[in-house]
């Protein structure tokens, strides 16, 4: 030590760089691999991405292993679609030398943009055109040492799309195209998946646009009135209308299958009901139930109907409408299973899950139902008011309703009991959305609330909106509302206004939106237009 | 309190209680497998060194409830804190940190060697590849075209 101490600093120096880096070790690429992926367990994305591009053998270990990539998947709350794995092989995504263009903004008529917000400006500075890309790897004497790809599973690359196209919504980096639909009518109800929109309307029609150009695919013609409620599953379509008819649709064909009569005024609201597994023991032998698909409407004749959702294969049917209501005619019906009656008023809204059905009515009531048996399980009350809005979430056993005297109320699924009154609404209560933890309740009153379930208290006021909200969505991140003058994007979790995504605009009349776009049916100078931006561009 | 003997690969024999030993699930096991017994256990995968700190750190946590046999999607999002006490523990050099994981991994003491690579996870993040090459003296063997397709491949994460 004392002849450390005597030695100058430079020859320290120089014996401390000698002897540090023996200090040193290489975790990444010295422990075993379960250890390694022990320590990549704790690291974030961005530095994993960094990891990898030490050297090659960390590019390995940090690439190679799909349960540690799935496990970020599952972390950033990011849900992997059927068909996604087998597409991310098969286009390669993420290897920057073949991206491929199909999914690209090029192949999308892009319209001029109506809202500049939204522009994606800087597709024009991506450093690599995918045609460029195309032509380097083909000419391979310019890249000789082009390293193969790390990995041989698609989760990090499954990750990075994810990753992109929620950056995307932060950032506004949207492709915008629009196009007129049902000229100058009302759209009341809207659906949408990656490959078509379907929307129906008080024109008696319903649409199926093709999702990644705005062309009209088919019309479903045959309601007798303005169609109020649809939904699908599958190449199955169900529509409820003022006709008083549940139609079913076969998608693809673009014919209906089924004609269902009964109630004896307008189908105002339905539901298809899938068997859900309701076994408590994610380990126990499946219980599903309903038993088999069902479809439960609810109408202003102030009863709700029971059908067997038809699938694949079954019988038409198409109900004699001669008849005349007192004949019951769902008698005859192979698909009818019951009808549920107490309602003193129209039954304005429904939610399902499993065998239940919470019904929302009119008469200023809620009731909860048994699918299966058609037997009324409670009956709530409580709201002063009409019941506009109905949400359930069977995990807590609760129900949430949005009514005209200006509450929410959450009700006890399992006792009947009224649980909590949400005040704070100025006005009518019509719309009602249930994540995770988060309820949202929009209001006339031009505001949305975002509710705690469990605490029962407002955590944020949405206000902005010029008037009452006519339609929103929302999920654990963000919450998208549309009025009179536009369609805004809220932060979930502090309840700030993000941005604008469409203004100039009369309405909107409906919206929806996944993890990649946002389509929203709105109304400018008296025409219909659909309005659908695409985060799926930038970067992809 | 009943005292167990473990001998570390140098043969240097550490006198400990039982439940301190027993934070590793290996020797719980053996305990169990021959049940009362004076006997020392041989650990010969570790030496006294690296021994000395895992008994130290077993002796701090010897009262931490049991862990749970599966980490849940909550404890993986809220799991890169490392308390005070660990985080001081773990200010050691790299070969004694690299050497306590292997150890931790060896007894079968999970805290232990979550605490280890959530160190190891902390010193790389938020560098860049040439600074976390430079902390753990690492050669970069990638060619510039190489190192070129390898960043592209990962730029999408930096957020830009």
């Amino acid at each position: 030590f004392q002849m450390l101490r005597r030695t100058p600093t430079p020859t320290l120096q120089f014996v401390s760089s000698m002897i540090l880096p023996s200090l040193k070790r290489d975790f990444l690429g010295g422990l075993p691999p379960e250890l390694c992926n022990n320590i990549l367990k704790f690291m974030d994305v961005k530095s994993m991405c960094r990891a990898a591009q030490v050297n090659k053998q960390w590019r390995n270990v940090v690439d190679n292993d799909p349960i540690i990539w799935r496990g970020k998947i599952e972390t950033a709350g990011f849900t992997i679609k059927e068909d996604e794995v087998k597409l991310a092989r098969n286009q390669k995504w993420g290897r920057y030398e073949f991206i491929k263009p199909a999914m690209d903004a090029e192949n999308t008529q892009v319209t001029p943009l109506i809202n500049q917000a939204t522009v994606n400006q800087e597709s024009s500075q991506m450093p690599v055109t995918p045609k460029e890309d195309a032509g380097s790897s083909r000419s391979q004497g310019e890249y000789p040492q082009r390293l193969p790809p790390a990995a041989n599973h698609p989760y990090k690359s499954i990750y990075r799309r994810h990753h992109i196209i929620r950056r995307n919504w932060r950032e506004g980096r949207a492709s915008h195209i629009s196009f007129k639909g049902h000229s100058t009518n009302v759209v009341t109800c809207l659906q949408f998946d990656d490959d078509k929109i379907i929307s129906g309307s008080d024109d008696q029609c319903i649409n199926i646009y093709d999702t990644k150009t705005g062309r009209l695919i088919r019309t479903l013609e045959g309601h007798d009135g303005g169609v109020w409620a649809l939904q699908y599953v599958g190449n199955t379509l169900v529509s409820g209308s003022t006709d008083r008819t549940v139609r079913v649709w076969d998608i693809e064909r673009g014919v209906c299958t089924h004609v269902f009569t009964g109630h004896t005024s307008t189908v105002r609201c339905l539901q298809i009901v899938m068997p859900v597994n309701v076994n408590p023991d994610p380990k126990g032998k499946p219980v599903m139930q309903p038993e088999y698909p069902m479809i439960v409407t609810g109408s202003r004749d102030s009863t709700l109907k029971v059908w067997k959702l038809p699938v694949k294969d079954d019988e038409p049917f198409i109900s004699d409408s001669s008849t005349s209501p007192s004949e019951q005619p769902e008698q005859r019906n192979p698909y009818y299973r019951h009808t549920l009656t107490g309602h003193g008023h129209s039954v304005r809204a429904l939610a399902a899950n499993g065998n239940l059905v919470v019904s929302g009515s009119y008469d200023n009531s809620i009731r909860v139902w048994n699918i299966s048996t058609g037997e009324l399980i409670h009956h709530m009350e409580g709201h002063s008011q009409k019941v506009y809005s109905v949400v359930m979430s069977p995990d807590r056993k609760l129900c949430m309703s949005g009514s005209m005297d200006s509450t929410v109320r959450i009700w006890n699924l399992e006792d009947g009991t009224q649980v909590g009154v949400l005040e704070g609404h100025a006005m009518l209560v019509g719309l009602l959305g249930l994540s995770s933890d988060s309820l949202v309740s929009a209001a006339a009153d031009s505001t949305l609330r975002i509710w705690s379930t469990s605490s029962k208290v407002c955590k944020h006021v949405l206000s902005g909106h010029q008037g009452a909200i006519t339609c929103f969505q929302h999920d654990d991140e963000k919450v998208i509302s549309g009025s009179e003058g536009g369609l805004k994007l809220w932060d979930l979790k502090t309840g700030q206004l993000v941005r604008d995504l469409l203004t100039h605009v009369n309405g909107v009349w409906r919206l929806a939106f996944d993890e990649r776009r946002c389509v929203a049916a709105v109304h400018r100078n008296q025409v219909t237009w659909f309005e659908v931006l695409d985060y799926g561009v930038h970067g992809l | 309190m009943s005292k167990v003997t473990l001998t570390s690969s140098d043969h240097e024999p550490f006198i400990v209680d039982k439940d301190v030993a027993e934070r590793s699930v290996l020797i719980k096991n053996m305990l169990e497998d021959v049940g009362e017994t004076d006997a020392p256990i041989p650990l010969p995968n570790v030496n006294s060194k690296v021994l000395q700190k895992v008994i130290k750190w077993c002796e701090h946590h010897r009262n931490d409830p049991p862990a749970t046999a599966e980490d849940t999607l909550d404890d993986r999002k809220k799991n890169t804190e490392i308390e005070e006490w660990d985080a001081k523990f773990m200010e050691v050099d790299q070969e004694t940190l690299f050497e306590i994981i292997l150890a931790a991994n060896y007894l079968d003491i999970k805290p232990l060697l979550d605490v280890g690579c959530k160190t190891v996870a902390n010193m790389i993040k938020g560098k860049t590849p040439e600074e976390i090459r430079k902390t753990f003296n690492i050669v970069n063997d990638f060619t510039p075209e190489e190192e070129a397709q390898i960043k592209k491949e990962n730029e999408w994460a930096e957020d830009r």
